[in-house]
């Protein structure tokens, strides 16, 4: 088991947010090969991977997303595309960016400079994929998305700079993490969802959450690593280890539970305090159904929504490490479980 | 045929302003190989030579520039980050969230220019200033950093050289309209070294370092070697909201801002391209070029100069993007003109 390699399929594919499904489907046939019982796309485009003990327990749902920012086609001025975006784009690292335009056949494209000095506004960049306006007209329509272009480069220390590592970089450490788990240790029947729509919103997960009837859920996304310009309190040291959210819509026991696991395991991990939101899927997953107990633990990142995204192999490591524990801690299923048979009115 | 296996190596070396080595040794090793003088000055430039069989022959110097734009490594953080000082980098915003190759103590660095995410600054949406940026090279403290990356190390944008639009007929690469230049100057000398016909005039070629910060350019070697007649090949800058498919040629200005330049070098390199059908015209709005330095000292020198501009998107960024086509016809062109160009 790869990480790097899945890491690498992850990224190949295209997800821009509402275009997951052109890719679902050939994920999950590769997939198929790891140890899970089934891997599946529900209709929102979310790979669903189940792997369940040999005795029946109650389910978990690990969830990363599989969307990325990026853009759709909103206008063909001549030789030029205009773009909308979608999800989170700071315009100010657009000028001279490479994208794919994902047309008939896929195009490299380049933003054009700015207009001028000061804030870049994205209706006045144009992409050239060097085409004449008829050609362009045949391969590329209104609405076609646009994903960000850039390679995977290894730095030194672990580091991994590439595109949409956020959320690909966790969900490549979800799926080695429940893959290499043995059945006979689970504790729960685990539901790992690689969910749509993050990036505009959280449906996806919300929905594949609702399906999966959990006790609990483990939402994992990047969160912000610590760099010039970020206040040590709201980051992560990259190679520090996972992040775990201490945060009024995630629950605390089922936290102080993940935390007591990485220290028992010597597991390093950074708690970090968002007090109101996580900005993850925790939002949409926890009050989904009959409501979903929610822990976070996520990983740093630096550049996070740049095409320079930056995380630490060593963190990935130590969270496939703690995801494995997790979804075999005896006494976390019993408690997320008796909780839920509780309530019986 | 254009050798543009070449240019993906002159374009892909690392060769910012004021360090220009791995650029000049390709271009020493290829004079080199087509059996031609490679001579280095004291400022870095390279010259060679393709001498007339007339011995009172009067000599025309083509002259490109071998760097790109850049960085210096200003200072470090304690958290190992690199502080940065742009080298001919006109906009702190080609510089943000751009992959970059630092020239460090015991090799190349891979890195990238760090941003505050959109997500906390969202109240606070200024264009970052230099002193705001800093490149993440994945080093842990100040002792690292300083230890793998001094101070005064060299850095430039890393980019993938890659063939793209109409039949592949399109080039985005870093630091191409410089290497581009470079190219064509190689491809004439390669053209010439193998012909029996004797030019009529002395042929020099060079290759200076140092336009992105305007510095020394060819003005160092003009003044060694005194040609009659100066053809500076550089670029101009295709407009923002133009395709870099709408231009299909190359400018051979007849002025440079105020200074009129040779009309009867750039009359008859017009009239080439005319007949060729690459001639093309400056946009208004395209910005000013670093040769334009180079012809006003040259001028100022009393040099008698053309300049010859191939068109480029983005220039001096990350990603410009070129025609294959307009490089390879003006060499054609080039190569057509110069045995019969009056000089």
């Amino acid at each position: 088991m790869n990480y790097l390699e899945i890491l690498t399929s992850l990224v190949s594919a295209m997800t821009v947010s509402g275009f997951e499904k052109v890719s679902s489907e050939s994920l999950c046939r590769l997939l198929c090969r790891f140890d899970f019982d089934s891997v599946s796309c529900d209709r929102l485009g979310n790979i669903i991977i189940r792997k369940s003990p040999e005795l029946q327990k109650s389910a978990i749902v690990l969830d990363a997303h599989l969307d990325e920012i990026g853009f759709r086609v909103r206008e063909i001025c001549g030789s030029l595309l205009r773009l909308s975006p979608v999800g989170g784009i700071d315009t100010v690292i657009l000028p001279a960016s490479e994208v794919t335009v994902h047309g008939k056949r896929d195009l490299l494209g380049v933003f054009s400079l700015p207009d001028g000095e000061g804030e870049v506004k994205l209706d006045s960049l144009f992409v050239d994929p060097g085409l004449s306006e008829d050609e362009l007209k045949k391969v590329v329509s209104i609405g076609d998305g646009v994903s960000f272009r850039a390679p995977i480069t290894q730095m030194i220390n672990s580091r991994l700079v590439g595109r949409a590592f956020d959320d690909k970089a966790l969900a490549a450490a979800l799926i080695c993490a429940v893959a290499e788990v043995p059945r006979s240790e689970l504790a729960f029947d685990v539901h790992l969802i690689i969910s749509t729509r993050e990036e505009i919103g959280g449906a996806g997960a919300a929905y594949a959450a609702l399906c999966a009837d959990p006790v609990g859920a483990v939402i994992c996304d990047v969160n912000f690593a610590a760099s010039p310009g970020i206040s040590e309190d709201e980051s992560g040291k990259l190679g520090g280890g996972p992040m775990v959210s201490l945060s009024a819509v995630t629950d605390r026991e089922m936290t102080d539970a993940i935390l007591a696991i990485a220290d028992k395991n010597s597991i390093s991990v950074s708690p970090v305090v968002e007090s109101t939101s996580t900005g993850t899927n925790a939002s949409h997953v926890y009050v989904a159904g009959h409501g979903i107990p929610c822990a976070v633990v996520s990983m740093p990142e630096a550049g996070m929504h740049t095409a320079s995204e930056c995380i630490s192999t060593r963190d990935a490591e130590s969270l496939i490490r703690l995801i494995k524990l997790t979804v075999c801690d005896v006494p976390l299923a019993e408690s997320l479980t008796k909780r839920e048979v509780a309530f019986n009115v | 045929m254009f050798d543009f296996s070449l240019l993906r190596r002159l374009a892909t070396a690392s060769s910012p302003a004021g360090n220009e080595n791995a650029v000049r040794e390709i271009i020493v090793s290829r004079l080199t190989e087509l059996g031609l003088p490679a001579s280095l000055s004291p400022d870095g430039s390279v010259a060679s030579v393709i001498r007339s069989s007339d011995p009172s022959a009067q000599s025309l110097m083509l002259q490109a520039h071998t760097d790109e734009v850049g960085f210096m490594v200003k200072s470090h953080t304690e958290d190992g980050y690199l502080k940065l000082a742009p080298l001919g980098i006109r906009d702190s915003r080609l510089l943000t969230g751009r992959r970059v190759t630092v020239m460090g103590k015991n090799g190349l660095l891979s890195g990238f220019i760090g941003a505050v995410p959109i997500h906390l600054s969202k109240n606070n949406k200024k264009i970052p200033q230099y002193s705001d940026l800093y490149a993440d090279i994945g080093t842990e403290t100040k002792e690292e950093a300083e230890e793998l990356a001094p101070i005064g190390s060299f850095g430039c944008f890393t980019s993938n050289f890659e063939t793209f639009g109409a039949d592949n007929g399109y080039i985005k690469s870093k630091a191409l309209s410089g290497r581009a230049a470079c190219a064509v100057l190689l491809e004439i000398a390669k053209h010439f070294s193998s012909q029996n016909t004797s030019l009529p005039f002395n042929l020099y070629f060079a290759f200076s370092p140092r336009g992105k910060v305007t510095l020394s350019g060819g003005s160092a070697l003009y003044s060694r070697l005194k040609p009659d007649a100066l053809v500076s090949v550089c670029a101009f800058e295709i407009p923002y909201d133009a395709s870099c498919f709408s231009v299909s040629g190359a400018a051979v200005p007849m002025m440079e801002e105020k200074y009129p330049l040779d009309a009867s070098l750039a009359s008859q390199l017009r009239l080439a391209f005319t007949e060729k059908k690459i001639l093309s015209d400056i946009p208004p709005t395209s910005e000013g070029e670093e040769c334009e330095f180079d012809i006003i000292r040259l001028k100022a020198a009393g040099a008698r100069v053309a300049a010859i501009k191939l068109p480029v998107k983005n220039r001096n960024t990350a990603s410009e993007l070129m025609r294959c086509d307009v490089i390879s016809s003006v060499t054609d062109a080039l190569v057509s003109i110069l045995p019969r160009l009056k000089i």
